[in-house]
């Protein structure tokens, strides 16, 4: 079976599976995350053996059981984790990245901000996907992503209902009950590898709230996309510089929304404009 | 107010439109102050006393007087608290 590869910025992890019902469903959802350009920094292998499925990173078990939904969520998140880690040219940001024509927006938001929730929406509504979590920006300016399936929060995933459970999704719940949305499926052909910044938003949710966006300076928007940036350790600089640049280049506004299609009205617009 | 503020080693400074960021790459430690913050950070030389940089600051400002003498400990006490500056 051929390894699966999956990359982010300059970083690549290759994923071994022994199981073939497993191994469809990774090759599904990770099947817009390949590069084989990169030479792999971690290696994944989903093992099988007397009904057990185990889950290795190089020589670690991060998984022993029988749950295929526990294997995808444990290697997502590490998965994620590792890419993050070891890339050493790209900063990688926290963050969900779209883009409208060749205009790049971060999304960065802390966990529980809906950033996924937004992308959804924003994808449904005419962007570019690139991810819901892992943006790399190069050391030229170009953004790209961990372009793995969005992952909705149980709250959200019903507005999706009817694209998960399309039959070809494969195992689409995870253990902690979160749902893969392939990002194909709300508006096929808008996966897209590059786009260039051209807007910060951070957003976070208020529920019953009316859209309400700020603009903020450029020591602001640096400030935070500071505290966002995920691999600063494995930089030149600790990524200061590479992030004061992209704030400096960048417009940002800080977004407070209780409705996503409106809050993807006002995107929409401000990147036309 | 007679303590003499200095900006400890390994920070860098940034500035942006006029507000600062202060980083320490070694400890990944990062600090926002806007144009007030800024102006103090520039005073802070380790020869200026707290109570120098208050004085300057209300005879440039003297509308904001009063809250001047608050400010400018509360931003030195945030930047001591850090390890952003030192007593000199």
């Amino acid at each position: 079976v051929t390894p699966l590869t999956v990359c982010c910025g300059d970083a690549a992890a290759l994923i071994c599976c022994q199981e073939p019902a497993l191994y469809e469903t990774l090759a599904y959802h990770l099947r817009h995350c390949a590069h084989p350009l990169i030479a792999p920094t971690a290696f994944y292998a989903v093992k099988t053996g007397a009904g057990f499925l185990q889950l290795y990173r190089d020589e670690t078990l991060l998984y022993h059981g029988r749950s295929a939904a526990y294997v995808i969520e444990r290697l997502l998140h590490d998965l994620t984790l590792s890419l993050a880690r070891h890339c050493r040219q790209h900063l990688v940001f926290h963050a969900a990245g779209l883009a409208w024509g060749e205009r790049g927006l971060l999304l960065c938001g802390e966990s529980g901000s809906g950033k996924s929730t937004l992308a959804a929406h924003l994808v449904a509504g005419g962007f570019h996907y690139l991810t819901d979590e892992l943006v790399a920006l190069s050391p030229q300016g170009v953004m790209s992503g961990l372009a793995r399936p969005i992952v909705l929060k149980t709250g959200s995933a019903f507005t999706w209902q009817d694209r998960l459970d399309a039959p070809h999704h494969g195992l689409a719940q995870l253990a902690d009950g979160s749902r893969l949305l392939d990002p194909a499926c709300l508006s096929p052909g808008k996966v897209r590898a590059t786009a260039l910044p051209h807007l910060l938003l951070f957003p976070s949710y208020a529920a019953g709230e009316s859209l309400l966006a700020q603009p903020l300076s450029s020591a602001t928007a640096a400030f935070y996309l500071m505290h966002r940036l995920l691999n600063a350790n494995s930089l030149a600089s600790q990524g200061f510089a590479a992030a004061v640049q992209l704030a400096r280049q960048t417009a940002a506004y800080s977004l407070v929304y209780g409705d996503a299609p409106a809050a993807v009205a006002w995107m929409s617009q401000l990147l036309s404009d | 107010l007679r303590r003499r503020p200095l900006p400890a080693p390994g920070y860098q400074l940034e500035v942006l439109d006029g507000e600062i960021l202060l980083f320490h790459p070694a400890s990944l430690t990062i600090m926002h102050s806007n144009e007030s913050g800024a102006l103090i950070w520039q005073l802070c030389n380790g020869q200026r006393t707290a109570g120098d940089i208050v004085a300057l600051l209300q005879a440039a400002y003297p509308e904001s007087a009063a809250a001047i003498e608050r400010d400018v400990l509360e931003v030195l006490q945030t930047w001591l608290q850090n390890g952003a500056i030192q007593w000199q």
